[in-house]
C-alpha cells in the first residue's frame, strides 16, 4: 500500500511540504526518530531537516542538492517511511497531544490563505487558545457588525481547520456573537 | 468533394513570434479553446517529415501577438497512434525538426479530472513552462461536484486558471496570463512516472485541491437510455443517417437552384456584351460552365461539413461509433473507423485525416484504403447527370422517386464496397501484430460551440472554392484548348464539305478533329469494351484530377454540338466511330458502366496527395489507384453486360 | 524522442500474462450490466503498451469500475471508472482482473 503524498513549494528554495493525511502522523515538530528509509538520507547528508507540520511533512535538501535530482529518491524513501507511522517518534510526548497538534493547525490556518480572507476584508482574526478539540479566537476590525461572518468562520475557518484535524469539535468566538446564540458561541466562557 | 483542406502549404504562421502549444485530451475542449483564442485565423498545414496535420493560429494578446498550436488530443505522451507520436515529438525540446513551443497550455476537463491528472503529470514532466487550463468547470458545478483552483495550483505547484469554454472574461484573463511566461511558477519537483506513485499523486493532489466528483450526468444518462437502447438506439441510428442525407440532398437544392440562376444570369451577361466570338464561348464554356457546374455543390459540402461537426461536437459520433463497432468489426475494423468513413461520404479526405484517432496502423491503412471508395460528393453531380439520362424523372418506385432510389443504391453500394476493400485489405495487412486495445470515451452530451462549427464549414468551404479555382478551372481551360484547337480555314472547311457559314456545323468538325479527340481515340483500346467512345474518354481522363470535371467536360462538350440546348444534345449523342456508329451512346448498359466506373475508380489528385501523405510515400497511393482501377474497369466490364442483358 | 516518453514506455505495471482461458471468470468482460467491481490488475494484453494505455485511461488498482451499459449485441460496453465513461470491446475488458463484484 503506498500512501497518497504530493510536494507542495515550501518556505525555502531547499525544501518542499509533501503534503500528507493529517491523521497519518499525530504529532507536530522535528521528530526523535524516523524510519530507515528516512535516517539513511538524513545520515548521508543528503537531507537537512525533517519537520512534521498538521498535514504535511516538511523535508529540507542539504546545501548543494536539488530536487529535480533527489526528489525520486526522497520520494520513494518518505513513502516507505510514511507506511510505518509507528516508527515516527514525535519530539517529545506533548507534540503529540491533541492541543498541541490544534494549536499547530489553527495557527497555520489562520496564518494562511483564510486568515489573509479575513484580512482582505479589514477583519482581523486572533487565536486565543484550544482546549478540549475546540478553538477559541478573538475577532477584530471590521468583523465586529460584518452580516457575513458566520458564514465565513463556518465555511472557511472551521471547514480549513476541520480537514487537517478531522476530530474539531467546534470554533468558539470571543466576543461573542450578537443577536441569537449560535451554536458552540457560549460553549467555553469569555 | 475532394478538396485539399488539411493539406500541405499553407503553413505560413510568422516564425519568431513566440509560441504556445495546447496539449490535452480529446473532449477537453482544447480546440474550442484554440478557437476563442486565434478567432476563425487559424492556418492549417503539416509536420515536417511526418503526416499529421498542424493547425496553428496567430493570438493577439496584450503584450503582442503569440502563435498558438493545437496539438492532436492524446490520453497519453506514452504515445500509441501517429498523432499521439506528434505530441510527444513537439514537446520534446532536442528536436530541430520542428519548433518547440515555448510553453504549454494543458487543458483539463474538470468533470474528468482524476483520470486527466495522469496526463497532466506526464506533461509536467517536459521541461516547459506550463499553465493548467481547466475546462468545464461550469458543467462541473452543474453537477454537484467541486474544485479548489488555486489549491489544484499549489499541489501541481504550475499556474490554474478555469476557462469555461464560454466565458470571454476567463478568456481574456488567460490572454493577459500567457503576456508573462517568465513569471509563471515551476515545479519544484515534477510529478512521479512510476505507476504506484503516479496513483497515490494523484489521490492526493485531488484530496488537496478539495476535489468533489462530479454526480452523473443525468441529462446524458437519461439520453443515452435511449440512444444506446438495444433496440430504440437502432432505430435512432438509422434515423439519424437517413436525415443526414435528407437534410444534405433536400436542404441544399433551393441553395442550388440559386447558385444556378445566378450562373445563368452571367452566361446571359457574356452573351449579351462579350462581342468577340471565341472570347464569349471561353466565358461561357470553360470558365462559367466549368466553374459553375461544380460550384454548385458548394451548398451541399457546407452542409455535410455543419452536420458532421454537429453530431461530433453534441457527442453523438461516439455513440454511432458505439453502436456500428460490432458491425465495423465483422469487417475487421472497429467504431471509429466507421466515424472516418461517414466522413468520407463529404470527402476522402477528411475520412482519411479521420483515421489518425486509429491507433492500429493496420485498421488505419485499411480505413485509409476503403475511404476513396465511399460515395464523397465529388461523385454526386457525375451520378446526378447520369442518373438524369438513364431513369427518367417521373419514374417512381412504389412511393418514392425512382431517381432518388437509384441514388440511395449507389451509396449503399458504395458503402458496402467500401468495407469489403478495408476487409480485404485488413487481411492482407494482418501479420497478427499485437492487437491495439479499442477503447472510446463516452463525453457528456454537449451543446455545440456555434464557432466550432462555423469553423469547420468554413474551412470546408474555403478549401472547396479554392480547389475550384485552381485545379478544375485550369483543367476546363486546358479541356477547352484541347477541345476547340486546332482550327482549321475556311478551304479545308469546304474541302470537307463543311459550309464555313454553318457555326454548329464548323463547331461539330472541329471538336471531332480537336488535340481532345485524337487523345480519346488513342486511349479507345481501354475503353472500347465499356461501350464509352472518344468523348467519354476525354471526360474520364480529364476527371482523374477531381471527378466533378467529368460533367463539365461533357457540359462543354454538349455545348459545342449545340450551344442553345446542351441537356438534350447530351441525352441525344451518338457514337461516332467503330461498329456502333450512329447508335445512341448512352444506352442503359453505358450509363450502368460509367456509374460503377465512378463507384470504384480514384479520380482525384487531392486524394492522391494526401494519401502520399498520411502514408509517407508513393507505394500506396499507386496501389491504390491500380487496384481501384482494376475494381472501376472490371466492375464497368461487368455491370454494362448484366445491364445489357436485362435491358438490351 | 521525448526522454518522458521513453521513460512511461519503460514502466512496468506488474502486469502478469492472461490465463490462456478466453474470458475468465473474475474478468471485467463478466461484470453484468449495472454491476460494479473493484479492479484488481490488468492482464497482459499481449502488448505491454496496450496495457500501459489501459493504466492511462483510469483502469488502475484498487479502482472502482461500473459496467453502465452493453452495445446492442452485447459487444462492447460502456464502463464508468475514474470518474468517466469508456467503451471497451470485450478483449480488453477480459484482460481486466476485477473482485467484489456485485
Amino acid at each position: 500500500m503506498t500512501i497518497p503524498v504530493h510536494p507542495e513549494p515550501g518556505a525555502h528554495p531547499r525544501e518542499l511540504r509533501w503534503i500528507v493525511a493529517p491523521d497519518l502522523l499525530r504529532f507536530v515538530g522535528r521528530p526523535a526518530a524516523v524510519p530507515d528509509a528516512l535516517g539513511r538520507l538524513l545520515a548521508d547528508g543528503r537531507l537537512e531537516s525533517v519537520v512534521v507540520e498538521p498535514g504535511a511533512v516538511v523535508l529540507r535538501l542539504a546545501d548543494g542538492f536539488a530536487w529535480r535530482a533527489e526528489g525520486p529518491a526522497v520520494r520513494r524513501a518518505l513513502q516507505d517511511s510514511l507506511a510505518r507511522p509507528e516508527a515516527w517518534r514525535p519530539p517529545s510526548d506533548a507534540a503529540g497531544s491533541s492541543d498541541v497538534r490544534l494549536r499547530a493547525v489553527a495557527e497555520r490556518v489562520l496564518a494562511g490563505e483564510v486568515g489573509d480572507y479575513v484580512r482582505s476584508h479589514a477583519g482581523s482574526l486572533t487565536l486565543l487558545g484550544v482546549r478540549d478539540d475546540r478553538v477559541l479566537v478573538a475577532l477584530g476590525g471590521s468583523c465586529a457588525d460584518c452580516p457575513a461572518r458566520d458564514w465565513t468562520l463556518t465555511l472557511r475557518v472551521e471547514a480549513a481547520i476541520r480537514r487537517l484535524y478531522p476530530e474539531l469539535m467546534g470554533l468558539d468566538v470571543r466576543p461573542r456573537r450578537p443577536g441569537r446564540p449560535t451554536e458552540g458561541a457560549s460553549a467555553v466562557p469569555a | 468533394m475532394s478538396h485539399d483542406h488539411h493539406g500541405g502549404g499553407g503553413a505560413t504562421v510568422a516564425t519568431g513570434l513566440r509560441r504556445f502549444a495546447l496539449v490535452g485530451s480529446p473532449n477537453s475542449g482544447k480546440s474550442t479553446l484554440f478557437n476563442a483564442l486565434t478567432g476563425l485565423r487559424a492556418k492549417v498545414g503539416n509536420y515536417p517529415g511526418v503526416t499529421v496535420s498542424r493547425y496553428e493560429g496567430v493570438a493577439t494578446m496584450p503584450g503582442g501577438a503569440v502563435v498558438v498550436e493545437d496539438l492532436p488530443g492524446t490520453y497519453s505522451l506514452d504515445a500509441i497512434s501517429p498523432d499521439e507520436q506528434i505530441v510527444a515529438d513537439v514537446l520534446h525540446a532536442g528536436d530541430e525538426r520542428r519548433p518547440t513551443p515555448d510553453a504549454l497550455l494543458v487543458t483539463v476537463d474538470a468533470t474528468t479530472l482524476r483520470r486527466s491528472l495522469a496526463m497532466v503529470a506526464q506533461v509536467l514532466n517536459v521541461d516547459l513552462p506550463a499553465t493548467v487550463v481547466v475546462t468545464f468547470g461550469d458543467e462541473l458545478a452543474q453537477r454537484a461536484g467541486r474544485l479548489d483552483l488555486a489549491a489544484l495550483g499549489r499541489a501541481l505547484g504550475v499556474p490554474v486558471l478555469g476557462v469555461p469554454a464560454a466565458d470571454p472574461r476567463a478568456v481574456d484573463a488567460l490572454r493577459r496570463h500567457l503576456a508573462d511566461v517568465s513569471a509563471w511558477e515551476r515545479p519544484v519537483l515534477p510529478p512521479p512516472t512510476d505507476p504506484a506513485e503516479t496513483r497515490v499523486w494523484i489521490d492526493s493532489v485531488l484530496a488537496a485541491a478539495d476535489y468533489a466528483v462530479p454526480q452523473r450526468d443525468r441529462r446524458t444518462a437519461r439520453v443515452d437510455a435511449v440512444l444506446l437502447h438495444p433496440l430504440w438506439g437502432s432505430v435512432v441510428f438509422f434515423a439519424t443517417m437517413f436525415g443526414f442525407f435528407q437534410v444534405i440532398f433536400t436542404l441544399a437544392a433551393p441553395l442550388q437552384d440559386a447558385i444556378e440562376a445566378l450562373f445563368g444570369l452571367l452566361g446571359g451577361l457574356v452573351a449579351e456584351f462579350v462581342t468577340v466570338d471565341w472570347l464569349a464561348r471561353f466565358l461561357a464554356e470553360a470558365v462559367l460552365g466549368g466553374v459553375g457546374g461544380v460550384l454548385v455543390f458548394l451548398p451541399q459540402i457546407a452542409l455535410l461539413f455543419a452536420m458532421i461537426a454537429l453530431l461530433e461536437g453534441v457527442g453523438y459520433m461516439s455513440r454511432a461509433a458505439f453502436l456500428m463497432d460490432r458491425v465495423m468489426a465483422r469487417f475487421g475494423l472497429e467504431g471509429r473507423a466507421f466515424v472516418a468513413l461517414l466522413s468520407a461520404f463529404a470527402c476522402a479526405i477528411p475520412g482519411i485525416i479521420a483515421t489518425r484517432s486509429l491507433p492500429s496502423a493496420r485498421d488505419r491503412l485499411a480505413t485509409m484504403l476503403a475511404a476513396p471508395i465511399m460515395t464523397c460528393s465529388a461523385r454526386l453531380p457525375v451520378y446526378v447527370m447520369l442518373i438524369a439520362l438513364l431513369v427518367p424523372a417521373e419514374a417512381t418506385l412504389g412511393p418514392f422517386g425512382a431517381q432518388g432510389v437509384a441514388m440511395f443504391g449507389l451509396y449503399v453500394a458504395g458503402a458496402l464496397a467500401a468495407m469489403a476493400t478495408a476487409w480485404v485489405f485488413g487481411r492482407l495487412g494482418g501479420r497478427r501484430q499485437g492487437a491495439l486495445p479499442f477503447y472510446m470515451e463516452m463525453p457528456p452530451y454537449r451543446l455545440p460551440r456555434l464557432r466550432t462549427v462555423v469553423a469547420a464549414v468554413w474551412d470546408a468551404c474555403v478549401s472547396f472554392v479554392r480547389k475550384v479555382a485552381t485545379i478544375i478551372l485550369t483543367t476546363t481551360i486546358a479541356l477547352w484548348a484541347l477541345l476547340s484547337f486546332p482550327l482549321h480555314d475556311a478551304g479545308r472547311l469546304e474541302a470537307a464539305g463543311i459550309d464555313p457559314t454553318d457555326q454548329a456545323a464548323v463547331a461539330a468538325y472541329t471538336l471531332d478533329r480537336s488535340y481532345a479527340a485524337g487523345l480519346g481515340r488513342a486511349v479507345q483500346p481501354v475503353f472500347e469494351p465499356l461501350g464509352f467512345d472518344w468523348r467519354v474518354n476525354v471526360g474520364v481522363i480529364a476527371s482523374l484530377t477531381a471527378r466533378e470535371v467529368f460533367v463539365a467536360t461533357m457540359g462543354q462538350i454538349a455545348a459545342a454540338e449545340d450551344p442553345e440546348d446542351p441537356g438534350t444534345a447530351l441525352a441525344a449523342m451518338t457514337v461516332e466511330d467503330g461498329p456502333r456508329a450512329g447508335e445512341p451512346l448512352f444506352t442503359p448498359s453505358v450509363l450502368a458502366s460509367l456509374l460503377v466506373f465512378f463507384m470504384f475508380a480514384l479520380q482525384c489528385f487531392a486524394t492522391i496527395g494526401v494519401l502520399r501523405r498520411e502514408t509517407g510515400g508513393w507505394r500506396w497511393p499507386l496501389i491504390a489507384f491500380g487496384y481501384m482501377f482494376a475494381l472501376a474497369w472490371t466492375g464497368a466490364f461487368v455491370a454494362g453486360r448484366v445491364v445489357g442483358l436485362l435491358a438490351p | 524522442m521525448n526522454p518522458v516518453s521513453v521513460a512511461l514506455a519503460q514502466r512496468d505495471l506488474a502486469v502478469r500474462p492472461g490465463s490462456g482461458q478466453s474470458v475468465p471468470e473474475n474478468s471485467l468482460a463478466r461484470l453484468r450490466r449495472g454491476g460494479a467491481a473493484t479492479i484488481v490488475r490488468v492482464l497482459n494484453l499481449g502488448d505491454p503498451a496496450a496495457s500501459r494505455r489501459l493504466f492511462d485511461l483510469g483502469f488502475v488498482p484498487g479502482a472502482h469500475v461500473e459496467c453502465v451499459r452493453r452495445a446492442p449485441l452485447g459487444d462492447p460496453a460502456i464502463y464508468r471508472v475514474a470518474d468517466y465513461e469508456i467503451a471497451l470491446r470485450r478483449a480488453q475488458a477480459a484482460c481486466i482482473e476485477i473482485e467484489g463484484a456485485r
